[in-house]
């Protein structure tokens, strides 16, 4: 059976959902909380983020989403299910943004502080993804 | 061969490039880069399982799309990365993914 072309449907609300969590977290993590470091990192003061930032920053996190609900149900399929799946999941896809800042920080200078604040960013915005959607499971069969 | 290729290229937006390239490269840190190759073969494995030749390729490309493409359009639009740098890195991993993928559905 191929896994891509199974009949299941994706739960395109709570991928909208867990986008829209992990927007606000995310906007959190890089202002309230890590805000004055991440400024400090990037040598100068905290700016306010541009429209279109904000619209790309959105976009990329609802691809994000789309791609954590796939392999989630990709992941249920084939291992473990519910939360256990989603905390394992995140922590394999977490894998992959972790390798991309570390080749940052070792071939291009970036601060290990930077790389640390994006990596944390980047667990948050996957666990609170793949719990969403772990939890909200309404995965149809097509008819 | 990628960064061989399409080094003079990223030379010209990458300064820490650039100076890393006029010296021979560190042994650590060519040990560091085969250890990631190492650990994403092996997550890839692990995450795709068992499937198709062809499921194999599109779920990596899902892989690259979801996390290293998206985590390069961050770099251009929070770090000012040039694009031309953000897309032969990104160009990189689209190719790691791809060829690691591809064995992966083949040799199971």
């Amino acid at each position: 059976m191929s896994v891509i072309d199974n009949n299941r449907k994706l739960n395109y609300l709570a991928i909208l959902v867990a986008t829209i969590v992990a927007f606000v977290a995310s906007a959190l993590w890089y202002s309230v909380i890590f805000g004055k470091a991440y400024a400090s990192l990037r040598g100068g003061a905290p700016v306010a983020p541009e429209p279109w930032q904000i619209l790309v920053e959105f976009a990329k996190t609802l691809v994000v989403a789309y791609v954590v609900a796939r392999f989630l149900m990709l992941f249920t399929l084939t291992g473990p299910s519910g939360s256990k799946a989603a905390l394992s999941l995140t922590a394999w896809l977490w894998i992959f943004p972790v390798m991309i800042l570390l080749g940052s920080i070792l071939h291009e200078n970036v601060p290990w502080g930077l790389g640390a604040i994006h990596a944390g960013d980047w667990l948050m915005k996957l666990l609170v993804m793949a719990l969403i959607l772990s939890i909200w499971r309404t995965e149809t069969t097509a008819k | 061969v990628w960064y061989a290729v399409l080094g003079k290229e990223l030379s010209k937006v990458s300064p820490a490039f650039a100076e890393a390239s006029k010296q021979r490269p560190e042994p650590w840190k060519m040990g560091v880069v085969i250890a990631q190759g190492i650990v994403i073969a092996s997550v890839i494995s692990y995450i795709i399982g068992v499937v198709s030749f062809v499921d194999a390729l599109q779920l990596s490309f899902l892989l690259w799309l979801g996390l290293a493409a998206m985590q390069w359009v961050g770099s251009m639009v929070w770090e000012k990365v040039p694009l031309k740098m953000a897309a032969i890195h990104g160009g990189d991993w689209l190719v790691k993914l791809l060829i690691i993928g591809s064995i992966v559905g083949v040799w199971q």
